[in-house]
């Protein structure tokens, strides 16, 4: 469907708004794109495209969106791709676009208010002039590498011509987006307006410049010297040497695209026309790889999961109008959750157990604020208003009037019961009280409640790379009205939600379980523990499973397995090794030792950790990294697919995000369900039943899996 | 004045009485130490969130907040406001900030009371702050004038100018004044006066001041005030929270306090830093109710307002004397004597003051002279007076102490059980005020 709507004024300017229809934000399709070329041939050859005579006089770009402006080309089309030409005439016709709005006898003028993104930002990189609104939703960015993309309508070519090589490369590479005021720094944006003025300005500015009133200076000089040091052949030769070498450190062969953008830059250097070529054939050959589909079919899931509202997954529309919560505990999740929601206008009351932990909890919040002050995000009455927004104590005074309860304390059942016990009947009817836990299943806390439909289960994450994922469990109990709540408010403090069934313990949990315990059964067998770290950091883990091991604590994850195996029976009994390390007060990062011995922080490796593996020297073989990769994945995939079998997760989609943002799992993989459609079923089927053979039930697949390698049905539409 | 006119009234409305249902304080530390970080607005913010949500009541509820405060905050000069504000009060809330030197949290209060009588609130969140840390330092006139020249110029010269008559003199900075603008007076030189003219002997005020210390020390190690106050943490570091009047002194003798030279009159003076309340931080608030509401909101209340009443007198007379003529007016207008009260909660801003008013009180003199009565209003039983101890001892935020002797009163006839009470205050301007309590 068309995005594009066209209007001429009396003063012969032509508005071209963007509005994509039933989307929240403006994404260019093919239909688009042909549209464009249309509109740019009939305005080159002087036809007019409405019916009084009017000739038009420039054109103004502009989006009908209050908070988008373009964001970038719609990916969901470039599945379709199956051939790397293909991929290639798209890009070819999309450059063919800007360079016509370049050359057009007509000025240009893009009124960009809301997010300008990579296609986006590469059709105003060719306009004439370039306006912007000064909110907080005007932001640019060149963000198609996080698909494993190059920009493909001369990104690559107009971008360092405008702001200059080392900023575009910065840009490219980095996919950072800028706000208006540093992108008018830049020079890649030539005024800043109000908001309210956007429109009126950009059809004055486009008025004057057809008028040769106004003469619109290309680029932002940034003085000679500059010029001098940083744009000639030496300093860029060098500049391409340095990107190319941090490039390449990305260890992930299924990475291309940052070695191919530097190389489309630094061809156009020396030739505009041989870079566009360089761009749309490396773009041809990106968008057909098995990375770059995974990366768009999760952006797709990610999109799909975080659209999702708690209508949307309960059929209940709620209004969030949640103002005050209490959140127990002091320790990362505690603090995080109470820093965010103060950041978002909450106010929180902190319950520690003691003095030290209601003055730590105080300063944690205080630093998320001033580090928010020191780094210019918000200004200091900002500040004091957020920070004033918290208060914390040790009995559970303020507790009444809250309306979400946030239980972080230690994972410890009886904590656990006895603080909902102790703090469910002081609660009004209508709050509602999160458990939080890594180990517990929710089933078994909200057994003990007096209103179980109001206590749900969550899981948080407070490695920083994944915080933005919540992953929240419910029981056949759980009020539909108090889930809607839940997903709306974490929602507005920006998280990604995921609803499970938490009868037997979170989602997220049991797929790390399996990833732990197989990791740990591969050292039994004589694997070396560093060669398994480094498989997995290889295929794009943050970090291996021991380290994460560690970071969980030993004793936690004894723990949890030992929950989840009795109640799956005797198909897999929990890791021998990991009851002798507790035992031997071996527990990881928090008491400085567990598969690593920490110092200051740091980890290393600890070889005396070997004397708890009782390896056979008959079975000690070496094994490829491919090998240990494999063993460890299906491990993971067969669990996830378990997991949808017993209904534990609603959509494979959501199975992929929870895995990609609550494990770390690599992105290029695309998490399980993914990584079953892009080998096919009836080889990952192949694979469990051999492995099955050789290891036991541990490996045995659900029928589902069965199923889908009969009928071919993939767990995504592409 | 005629007091003998005045006849009891009940000071109830149609909802029945006032009642106090809670009230809250932070310690009272000394002025330039462990609150040396804080405003006032941080401190009135600390006590309003706390308050809040202990008494876990609905913010919706509040009608009104009124803060009592002495010094000025030129970044808030509506300071209720803006506690309002940082505390989670609705922003709906009108608030409005009072100030009648140490009687400011009082006459906070007494507004509070009298909005709830006359129907117009249900619900008043009073309190008093003060920060003398953090008290303002102005401009001398003359560099406040070339100030105001200067931004009047259009060009770089012209706004210089005005700066190029500067004498040394236009740098000092202007203190706020402590003294008498009527009189000229300090409030230790009127001490000093009321001592002379009243005979209390440097040994009375001695012992009186060790008094206060004595059962303010014996108060803390019996963990009284910690009903009433807060434990508050110290941004930036939050370690080590402050959870006690650090003024008190629980060591002190009467030869460390004979020691100590006059602080005011150096050469035949009596008043000491010993015998005074030392300039301190701190704030107080207290949730007030029709007893209706409070009722119907299922609160307990600590104590109900029985009556209230204010005096003035020539500051150019004995300064600080209000509570001598504002205490048998309040008791008159509750129907009730002297003798009736189970406690009785003196500000003590110096011994000289409290106890020429204590003999002021016993004296048939003073009431046929200044009072216009026939008799005295009676003789106190010092057991009676200050039974944790007074401002000498546990510090003096010039607009809180108002409010804690309220709450220090009421929490003591809960103690002993006891049902009537009165809380006085002198204040600058020779403005005193007596408010009676009763707790059944």
């Amino acid at each position: 469907m068309n995005s594009i709507s066209f209007e001429l004024n009396k003063n012969g300017i032509a508005i071209l708004s963007i509005d994509s229809p039933g989307n929240p934000s403006n994404k260019l399709n093919q239909v688009d794109i042909n549209w464009m070329l249309e509109f740019l041939s009939n305005i080159d050859r002087q036809l007019d495209m409405i019916e009084n005579e009017n000739e038009i006089r420039a054109v103004v770009i502009y989006s009908s969106k209050n908070k988008s402006f373009i964001n970038g080309a719609e990916i969901r089309e470039y599945l379709n791709f199956t051939l790397a030409d293909e991929g290639r005439g798209y890009s070819l016709r999309a450059q063919e676009v800007t360079e016509k709005i370049e050359s057009s006898r007509v000025p240009f003028v893009a009124a960009v208010g809301g997010s300008c993104l990579g296609m986006g930002l590469e059709l105003i990189l060719a306009c004439t002039y370039r306006i912007a609104s000064e909110n907080l939703e005007t932001y640019f960015g060149m963000n198609g590498l996080q698909n494993g993309l190059i920009p493909c309508s001369g990104g690559t070519q107009r971008l360092p011509r405008l702001i200059g090589t080392r900023e575009a490369l910065d840009l490219i590479l980095s996919g950072e987006t800028l706000d208006t005021n540093y992108a008018k720094d830049l020079g890649l944006i030539d005024e800043v307006v109000p908001n309210e003025l956007l429109l009126d300005i950009s059809l004055e500015r486009a008025l004057q410049i057809s008028n040769k009133e106004f003469k619109p200076r290309r680029g932002h000089f940034k003085g000679i010297q500059h010029t001098i040091v940083n744009e000639n052949p030496i300093a860029r030769k060098k500049l391409f040497n340095d990107v190319r070498k941090q490039a390449s450190k990305d260890r992930r062969p299924s990475i291309n695209a940052p070695i191919m953008a530097i190389e489309a830059l630094e061809v156009g250097m020396s030739s505009f026309n041989r870079g566009l070529h360089v761009e749309s054939v490396y773009f041809g050959e990106l968008v057909v790889s098995t990375a770059t589909r995974s990366l768009i079919r999760t952006q797709m899931a990610l999109e799909k999961v975080k659209d999702q509202s708690g209508f949307s997954k309960t059929g209940i529309d709620t209004k969030c109008d949640i103002h005050k919560i209490a959140v127990v505990g002091a320790n990362n999740l505690s603090n995080e959750i109470s820093s965010l929601a103060a950041d978002h206008g909450v106010r929180v009351r902190l319950r520690g157990r003691d003095d030290e932990e209601v003055g730590s909890s105080l300063k944690h919040c205080y630093d998320y604020f001033k580090d928010k002050y020191d780094n210019q995000e918000i200004n200091e009455l900002d500040f004091e208003h957020r920070f004033d927004l918290i208060s914390a104590t040790t009995d559970y005074s303020g507790f009444k009037r809250a309306q979400m309860i946030f239980e972080c304390g230690e994972e410890d059942l009886k904590f656990k019961l006895d603080a909902l016990k102790e703090i469910e009947p002081i609660l009004q009817m209508d709050a509602i009280y999160l458990s939080s836990s890594f180990v517990y299943p929710v089933a078994g806390i909200t057994a003990n409640s007096i209103l179980p439909g109001r206590v749900l289960g969550t899981r948080m994450f407070d490695n920083t790379d994944s915080s933005e994922f919540v992953e929240i469990s419910v029981t056949d109990d759980t009020s539909k009205t108090a889930l809607s709540e839940v997903i709306e408010f974490l929602k507005r403090l920006g998280k990604i939600v995921i609803v499970v069934n938490g009868a037997t313990g979170s989602y997220t949990t049991r797929l790390q379980l399996a990833y732990f315990n197989e990791s740990l059964n591969l050292v039994s067998e004589g694997v070396s523990i560093e060669a398994v770290e480094d498989s997995m950091t290889r295929l794009g883990f943050e970090e291996g499973p021991f380290m994460t091991i560690d970071r969980l604590g030993i004793d936690l994850v004894l723990k949890a397995s030992n929950l989840i195996y009795q109640v799956q029976g005797d198909k897999i009994k929990s890791h021998p090794s990991l009851g002798l390390l507790v035992s031997n007060e071996r527990l990881g990062v928090k008491n400085g030792q567990g598969f690593y011995k920490y110092h200051k922080g740091q980890g290393r490796f600890d070889k005396s950790v070997y004397k708890f593996f009782p390896v056979h020297s008959e079975k000690s073989e070496s094994m490829t990294n491919k090998e240990i990769q494999e063993r460890i994945m299906l491990a993971i995939i067969n669990e996830a697919l378990i997991c949808l079998e017993e209904k534990i997760i609603d959509s494979p989609q959501e199975g992929d995000i929870a895995a990609l943002l609550g494990l770390g799992f690599p992105s290029v993989i695309g998490g399980p369900f993914n990584y079953v459609d892009s080998e096919g079923a009836g080889e990952i089927l192949k694979k469990l039943h051999n492995l099955s053979v050789k290891y036991g039930t541990r490996y045995t697949s659900p029928v589902l899996l069965k199923d889908a390698s009969v009928s071919g049905n993939k767990f995504y539409d592409n | 004045m005629d007091f003998s006119s005045v006849e009891r009234v009940n000071q109830v409305n149609k909802n029945g009485r006032v009642a106090i249902v809670y009230g809250l304080r932070t310690p009272f530390v000394k002025s330039g130490t462990l609150f040396r970080n804080l405003s006032s607005l941080d401190l009135g913010k600390i006590v309003t969130g706390e308050l809040l949500n202990r008494t876990e009541i609905d913010p919706e509820e509040l009608d009104k907040v009124i803060f009592g405060t002495v010094l000025p905050s030129i970044k808030t000069s509506n300071l209720a406001r803006e506690i309002s504000l940082g505390s989670g009060v609705p922003v709906t809330t009108p608030a409005f900030t009072v100030t009648s030197a140490c009687a400011s949290a009082t006459q906070a209060f007494t507004d509070g009371v009298s909005s709830i009588l006359s129907g117009d609130s249900d619900v008043v969140l009073v309190g008093g702050v003060e920060s003398i840390s953090d008290f303002p330092v102005l401009f001398s006139k003359g560099f406040r004038n070339m100030l105001f020249d200067s931004s009047k110029g259009k060009t770089i010269l012209e706004k210089a100018k005005p700066f190029l008559k500067m004498g040394v003199s236009d740098i000092a900075p202007d203190v706020p004044a402590i003294a008498e603008r009527s009189t000229g007076l300090t409030m230790g030189e009127s001490a000093e006066k009321m001592a002379r003219q009243n005979q209390i002997s440097r040994r009375d005020q001695d012992e009186f001041a060790l008094r206060s210390h004595t059962l303010a020390s014996k108060a803390q190690k019996e963990e009284i005030f910690r009903r009433e106050m807060i434990k508050t943490f110290i941004p930036p570091n939050f370690e080590e929270p402050i959870f006690t009047d650090n003024s008190v002194k629980s060591d002190l003798t009467i030869e460390t306090l004979t020691e100590l030279k006059p602080a005011f009159d150096k050469e035949y003076g009596t008043v000491t830093s010993g015998n005074s309340a030392p300039l301190s931080d701190g704030a107080c608030a207290l949730l007030l109710m029709s007893e209706e509401r409070a009722k119907a909101l299922g609160f307990k209340p600590l104590g109900y307002v029985r009556s209230y009443a204010y005096s003035a007198l020539d500051p150019g007379d004995q300064l600080l004397m209000g509570p001598a003529y504002s205490t048998p007016a309040a008791l008159d207008k509750a129907g009730l004597k002297l003798k009736d009260m189970d406690i009785l909660e003196i500000h003590e801003a110096f011994s000289a003051q409290v106890l020429s008013n204590i003999r002021a009180f016993a004296s048939k003199k003073f009431a046929e002279e200044k009072l216009s009565r026939t008799k005295a209003l009676g003789d106190i039983d010092m057991d009676k007076v200050n039974v944790t101890g007074g401002s000498i001892a546990i510090g003096h935020p010039f607009g809180a102490t108002g409010g804690r002797i309220i709450l220090t009163l009421l929490y003591a006839l809960q103690r002993r059980q006891a049902n009537f009470g009165l809380a006085t205050v002198c204040a600058a301007g020779g403005l005193g005020a007596t408010v009676v309590l009763e707790r059944e």
